[in-house]
């Protein structure tokens, strides 16, 4: 059964299809968890926070938009991480092969987020393949580099390159959109 | 003050781009099934803090799941899903007392484009109410446009058009019967007990069911509601499906369109069944020159539509067996006697089995009196209820059985059905009400108490 479908009964509360989300979004959010906690987080506390984000979407399904369920999920998800990784104390330990030291991208947090998320979507949607999932899986998904260049065949280094080029784009963009970055 | 890159990221859209799942995947040994019994134990558990707009049916639910999954059985139970359909169809709360399970689903589509899926099946011990969803796997539409299944009375073909189907050339035997609702309906029933003997009727088993189809809005979404009446599909062997096998064998389903209306009524409108309401309709019917059967009933939401349909068969092949584990026995039963309940039970009624489900109440009479065929006086609907603990009320809506016997066999039977109603007049005939037994204070007939707790 398609996402769309599955969304569309948890709207209406069916549980079947909530245990069918959970059957198949399990490796997603636990990953997601995985991935933003960078280390910080037991597999209990992975556990918990998994739990945790499906208890959400179950008290929170009116909310889901039919197409968007995977996205909904791991946005939950990657909040609940960076809320355990906060309350348990723990510091995310970063790979040093992992760090990029150019990634100093900062904009004012006045911006209004929802604003600044349409405005970086729409600007991520016209950068050319496979850039463009490369940024979505580093950015979105808290792949780290060495994820990204295994699944996607390409060696780390140039996954490196293309993500600061990337970056470089859209700070030309945002500056072009009256941003301060 | 500054926020980097990384922390705008906080609206996932897949449009962007749809990465596979599987290369998103990491292995962080977590089972889904234990946070499947993590998420349910935990909604169960917070049951009391009512985490859920309707957190009693949740709980019964959770907490079934959460059994099943321990046991590590294949069943499906009377779940959410079926529970939403019943709701739709009864609108009461469903709960799990007294009511079937549906283990060992096989599913055969006959069609490679249909996506099936057994939701559950539920019932008491007289009747078994299965549900299926079904889904185009190239997300088509089922029908035309145009042509609906409206939800609410899901009634395409119903009881009455069967009827007028059958009059020109009646059966003669039961098996005839089964064997032209089949055809009518485009789908059937065989049913086996629980040692694999058919009792259905006929040499193959069948049992007659009234389908009731549910097409989404979209016309994308088709849900089936199977209703299986155990008396009528084998005399008093309807206990025998406690452990039973049904297979529901489908081949069609046949929508409506709307092309004339003739008259529409308001949900709420309480002249709608009246004699008067009917003649004026009969009048404009020949004012119109529409013959008495070239009418059908729509039911919307809102609306009761007596309109000039044109009608599509729409093929829908596929075939589904389930065993059905009776579990949770939440009837009460109750021998009641003339001085129970005088202005409901005759004189000379002998003996009455009373049987109190979460779908109707049924009532069974004895007597050796051979020449009074009638042992029970007519429903009395407004001094006829159910009370529950909370206080709430339901009335009592009341179908009396043929009766039977005589001096041949040296007694007679007689039997009355009772369904719970909200309002003390039909004004909406589909509206049925299932109740939870467990939270009965007392129920009255005609004025009588034949039940307390």
């Amino acid at each position: 059964m398609n996402d769309h479908r599955l969304a569309k009964r948890l709207k209406s509360k069916d549980q079947k299809a909530f245990e069918k989300i959970i059957e198949k979004y399990t490796p997603l959010v636990s990953t997601v968890i995985y991935n933003t906690s960078k280390g910080s987080l037991t597999k209990e506390d992975i556990e918990e926070t998994v739990t945790d984000v499906f208890i959400t979407l179950w008290n929170n399904a009116d909310n889901v938009i039919e197409d968007k369920l995977k996205g909904y999920l791991c946005r939950i998800a990657k909040t609940r991480a960076l809320n355990k990784i906060s309350a348990v104390n723990a510091h995310p330990l970063l790979n040093i092969d992992d760090f990029d030291f150019q990634d100093d991208f900062s904009i004012s947090a006045e911006v209004e987020n929802k604003q600044l998320a349409n405005e970086l979507r729409e600007i991520i949607s016209k950068i050319q393949m496979p850039d463009r999932e490369i940024i979505v899986r580093y950015y979105y998904y808290s792949q780290n580099t060495t994820q990204i260049a295994k699944v996607m065949n390409l060696n780390p280094n140039t996954v490196k390159t293309k993500l600061r080029r990337s970056r470089d784009k859209i700070k030309t963009k945002l500056i072009e959109r009256g941003y301060t970055i | 003050m500054k926020t980097t890159l990384k922390n705008a990221f906080n609206d996932w859209n897949d449009d962007l781009i749809d990465i596979s799942t599987n290369t998103l995947c990491e292995d962080t040994g977590i089972s889904s099934d234990s946070i499947k019994l993590s998420v349910l134990s935990q909604l169960a558990l917070n049951k009391k803090k009512k985490i859920f707009g309707r957190s009693f049916k949740f709980t019964v639910i959770a907490a079934t799941l959460a059994t099943a999954l321990i046991i590590g059985t294949t069943a499906i139970n009377a779940n959410g899903g079926v529970q939403l359909v019943l709701e739709e169809f009864f609108g009461g709360n469903m709960n799990s007392a007294g009511l079937y399970d549906g283990g060992d689903v096989k599913i055969t589509s006959l069609d490679p484009n249909l996506d099936i899926e057994f939701l559950g099946v539920t019932g008491d011990e007289r009747n078994v109410y299965a549900v299926i969803e079904i889904f185009k796997k190239d997300n088509t539409a089922f029908t035309d446009g145009g042509y609906i299944n409206p939800t609410m009375s899901a009634d395409n073909r119903g009881q009455q058009e069967f009827i007028n189907s059958i009059q020109k050339n009646p059966p003669e035997t039961p098996d005839e019967l089964i064997s032209k609702m089949n055809t009518f309906y485009g789908i059937r029933a065989v049913c086996r007990d629980r040692n694999g003997n058919n009792f259905g009727f006929g040499d193959n088993g069948n049992a007659g069911i009234i389908p009731k189809y549910y097409l989404s809005d979209d016309r994308k979404i088709l849900k089936i509601l199977v209703h299986l009446d155990m008396q009528s599909a084998s005399g008093t062997k309807h206990l025998d499906a406690r452990d039973g096998t049904m297979t529901i064998i489908s081949t069609s389903f046949s929508a409506l369109k709307n092309i004339q209306t003739i008259a529409a009524y308001d949900k709420d409108d309480q002249n709608m069944w009246s004699e008067e309401t009917f003649k004026a309709f009969q009048e404009k019917c020949r004012e119109m020159n529409i013959g008495d059967t070239d009418w059908r009933t729509l039911y919307t939401p809102d609306k009761m539509i007596r309109c000039v349909v044109d009608e599509k068969q729409y093929p829908l092949p596929f075939e589904i067996t389930f065993t059905m584990n009776y579990r949770n026995n939440g009837n009460i039963k109750k021998s009641l006697h003339h001085s129970d309940a005088p202005h409901f039970i005759e004189k000379n009624t002998k003996t009455v089995d009373m049987t109190v489900s979460a779908f109707q109440i049924y009532i069974y009479g004895h007597s050796d009196d051979v020449y009074k065929q009638r042992l029970f006086q007519p429903i009395d609907m407004k001094n006829s209820k159910v009370i529950f603990n909370d206080g709430t009320e339901l009335y009592l809506e009341g179908t009396q059985g043929s009766g039977g016997g005589g001096p041949a066999s040296g007694e007679v039977h007689d039997s009355v059905i009772l369904s719970y109603r909200t309002m003390p007049d039909l004004t909406y005939y589909l509206e049925d009400t299932l109740i939870d037994t467990r939270e009965i204070k007392q129920i009255i007939i005609n004025g009588d108490t034949v039940y307390s707790r």
